[in-house]
């Protein structure tokens, strides 16, 4: 019935109004050796295995759009042809779209990513959005259903207990000025789990818990002014209306102090992120705060360099971080440091690319290494990986990719693996396609 | 070590090389032909055509093709003037600069488009205006997109920009572009500005963080995740997929310091449990060090303070909840955390002083109410007896 449904929503979609195909479609595969952890029933001890993975991915973006209306998709479906056979189908859009209703109004129905201020993510419902005064005042509204999976198909979590919906208003009073205001109701259905109760005696009893959905009630307003084109000033709040208490401030800066050179400033308070009806809500815990300054330098339009450093204070302890880098054109190198209680941290990372033959080929190379520690009671580690690539790219609309990776880490000590890719980009008005 | 230093000069060595051994991205950017005299407002006066100069235009379908006129097509008309007079035209007696066809990072058809009757007006908008020779004359970007809006006309990247790898506005390349992107998403900056290059679909590219991929019944992996992007950035093209390769072994540290804001895209009662199982080693899952560790958990009651547990949990208790709060799992902090007789002070401590005493919560209505997990002495259900157990806490004890 929902498939019906769906299909003739789509026909009568693209024979009302629909005017142009447009979107790209890639086939992927990715092979690889991996450790598998077993335990043979009957023995307390677990073994590692290996098992070879060669999975195929077919990932489809596509969008039917006309004056009126609309429809969007963007699916993969992948399969391992190795060792598990396992399969796969994630649907990360799905709609169907009534646009410029009144020249003012755009709705979209299905699966859909929200962007709506203080409320984002994964939606199955409807999205209205206005667009008032030339665009100088949005609102949209939003109601659905939380997506637990983009795994699942359109709806499969439909219900009150997964309930998701909000609204924004944003606008531009002044030039260079924005600002919004959201709210966002989001449940979450938890699945049942059995719970060894005690009496006063000690007696337990195994009991099924069946909880209320968990429940996140926020609002949110921003205000960003964009002073020039390298200064501006951001401020947000969001309200945690379900525990009446701020969740989170955040204010930050950037300063042009010459056409090269640019000092940015970041500070956050937060509190913990905890659904209202979790078990974790009731416990005493405290907020964090969080400060980050920065230097940027353009030393051309193509070659840029930037240097930050990060304090984190927790209620009786702090960690810091480091972050130096920069790009050249299609080269970036970076370096991170991480200290403190979030643990030790010290990794470069380096990516170039070199489009030539007029982009017909891109040689592609990557490398990563980096020394850490969990935590101070935890053993010191070292990870590395390497990648070499090339993209062939015919003409604008095809490419085939291949891409061999190395990683070092605890688990795996000479790991490769081969990444292929072919993929397509199509664009065709409908009346030329039929 | 030795070789791990080798492998990193060798990389380092190719990065230079590539570095400094090519000519940058921005090579070819257009230069106006200012050694020519020429006015497009003049000659459209006059009544020309386009094509009268143009006239091979109708059959052009690179910008890399020369396109503009030559002195055969010139003496059409200028026939007396440009037989002795160089400086009619060009700004001195002996030229010696070509008429040069600028390098573009643009892929164009002319024929197409004329072939579709779309006027040079519609493109070349000010053109009756245009007093001297340059590259003014080409259309801005916005112009473009009026009819490439998806629905006359496609709007892919590659359709119209060969260097599709340092395609991206100043605005990306200024502060730190992925925390700022966040906020300009927001201010549904999306509407505004994103779209006018960013479809729908691309937010899922790195977002849709619901699930880790099923390699095998027991593993779960953050592999890699194929995208559609027809990007030439070097990160995409390793393909890796949001987080570094070995990302896995470090999440833990990002996390902590709060780098990266891992609920964004992920859901941790569902998300993490792919690999911590409810942090209990014996099922499969991963066991964090600091809780392996002597004096983690303190079994000593009301006022012990309960271990190092109990300070991580006041430090950062997303850290807990991340592992130990999952659908369908009992959540492993009620094994100890719980009260079963209803009287204060004789479990581990749990709430802060007066917490929740100003509120009239679900526990009044509700059966189903999370108190009921930790609270489980005979009174502690709705509708109670004022004065006994979990209800007394509140409620005039006798």
């Amino acid at each position: 019935m929902k498939t019906t449904l769906l299909l003739s929503l789509f026909l009568i979609s693209m024979a009302c109004q629909a005017q142009y195909l447009s979107g790209r479609s890639s086939t992927s595969f990715y092979t690889w050796q991996a450790r598998e952890t077993t335990t043979p029933s009957g023995s307390s001890t677990a073994s590692a295995t290996s098992i070879t993975l060669a999975r195929f991915y077919e990932t489809v973006q596509a969008d039917v759009l006309g004056s009126k209306f609309g429809f969007n998709i963007n699916g993969q479906y992948s399969r391992d042809f190795g060792d598990t056979k396992d399969d796969e189908l994630r649907i990360s859009q799905l709609t169907f779209k009534a646009r410029r209703i009144a020249d003012v109004a755009d709705i979209s129905v299905g699966r859909q990513f929200v962007l709506s201020g203080v409320g984002s993510g994964f939606l199955d419902g409807g999205v209205m959005k206005l667009s008032l005064i030339d665009g100088l005042v949005g609102a949209q509204a939003f109601g659905g259903y939380s997506l637990i999976d983009t795994r699942t198909f359109l709806f499969k979590d439909a219900s009150a207990d997964n309930g998701f919906y909000g609204g924004q208003i944003s606008a531009t009073p002044f030039t260079d000025v924005n600002v919004e205001f959201s709210y966002m109701k989001r449940s979450l259905k938890r699945d049942a789990f059995n719970l060894t109760k005690f009496d006063s005696l000690f007696n337990p009893t195994v009991v099924v818990m069946y909880y209320q959905p968990v429940e996140q009630e926020m609002a949110g307003f921003d205000l960003r002014y964009d002073i020039t084109s390298g200064t501006n000033v951001y401020m947000r709040t969001d309200y945690d209306m379900n525990n009446e208490r701020v969740h989170r401030v955040e204010a930050s800066g950037r300063v042009g102090l010459s056409s090269s050179l640019a000092v940015t400033a970041d500070y956050m308070y937060r509190m913990p992120l905890l659904q209202y009806n979790s078990i974790f809500s009731v416990f005493n815990y405290n907020e964090t705060q969080e400060a980050e300054g920065g230097l940027e330098y353009e030393f051309s339009p193509i070659a840029r360099a930037y240097a930050r450093y990060g304090y984190v204070k927790y209620s009786d302890d702090n960690s810091g971080r480091i972050r130096v880098g920069g790009t050249y054109d299609f080269i970036s190198a970076s370096y991170s440091s991480n200290t403190g209680l979030a643990g030790d941290f010290s990794g470069i990372s380096i990516q170039a690319a070199y489009p030539t033959a007029d982009r017909k080929f891109v040689p592609a190379l990557g490398f990563g290494y980096a020394t850490y520690k969990i935590s101070a009671d935890a053993a010191s580690n070292t990870v590395m990986n390497a990648n070499l690539g090339l993209t062939y790219r015919p003409s604008a609309a095809v490419a085939a990719d291949i891409t061999a990776q190395w990683i070092q880490n605890p688990v795996y000590n000479n790991d490769v693996r081969v990444f292929l890719r072919f993929s397509y980009l199509f664009s065709k008005k409908l009346s030329e396609l039929l | 070590m030795k070789k791990t230093i080798s492998v990193f000069t060798l990389v380092l060595c190719a990065a230079m090389f590539l570095m400094f051994g090519r000519s940058s991205s921005n090579a070819g950017t257009e230069k106006p032909n200012t050694f020519l005299k020429f006015s497009h407002k003049l000659h459209i006066d006059s009544g020309a055509e386009c094509v009268t100069c143009h006239e091979e235009i109708a059959g052009n379908e690179k910008l890399t093709d020369k396109i503009i006129p030559g002195h055969d097509v010139c003496k059409g008309c200028h026939e007396d003037q440009l037989a002795n007079n160089c400086k009619f035209c060009h700004d001195s007696d002996s030229p010696e600069k070509p008429s040069v066809t600028p390098v573009r990072d643009l892929t164009f058809n002319h024929k197409e488009h004329i072939g579709r009757k779309v006027e040079c007006i519609t493109c070349h908008k000010d053109i009756a205006t245009v007093e001297a020779p340059g590259t003014h004359v080409a259309p801005a970007m916005a112009t473009c997109v009026t009819c490439h809006d998806k629905i006359t006309a496609g709007r892919q990247c590659e359709s119209c920009h060969k260097n599709v790898a340092g395609l991206f506005p100043k605005s990306h390349t200024k502060g730190n572009f992925r925390k700022d992107h966040s906020r300009l998403a927001r201010l549904n900056s999306y509407d505004n500005k994103c779209q006018s290059c960013h479809d729908e679909n691309w937010c899922a590219q790195c977002h849709d963080g619901t699930n880790l991929t099923k390699i095998s019944p027991q593993q779960k992996t953050g592999m890699i995740s194929p995208r559609t992007l027809g990007t030439d950035k070097a990160k995409a093209l390793a393909g890796e997929s949001v987080h570094d390769l070995n990302f896995k072994f470090t999440h833990a540290i990002e996390a902590k310091g709060k780098t990266s804001d891992c609920m964004t895209c992920h859901k941790s009662q569902q998300f993490c449990n792919d690999c911590h199982q409810n942090g209990s080693a014996s099922v499969g899952g991963v066991l964090p060090v600091s809780h392996q560790t002597v004096g983690f958990v303190v079994l000593g009651g009301y006022g012990s303070g309960g271990g190092r547990h109990a300070d991580a949990a006041r430090r950062d208790i997303e850290q807990c909840a991340a592992c130990h709060d999952v659908s369908g799992s009992e959540p492993a902090c009620v094994r100890c955390h719980m009260d079963s007789d209803g009287v204060k002070h004789t479990n581990p401590k749990t709430h802060k002083s007066g917490f929740m005493s100003d509120t009239h919560g679900d526990w009044h209505t509700s059966p189903g109410a999370t108190c009921f997990v930790c609270h489980t002495d005979a009174n502690a259900r709705p509708n109670g007896v004022s004065g006994q157990g979990f209800c007394g806490y509140c409620h005039g004890r006798k």
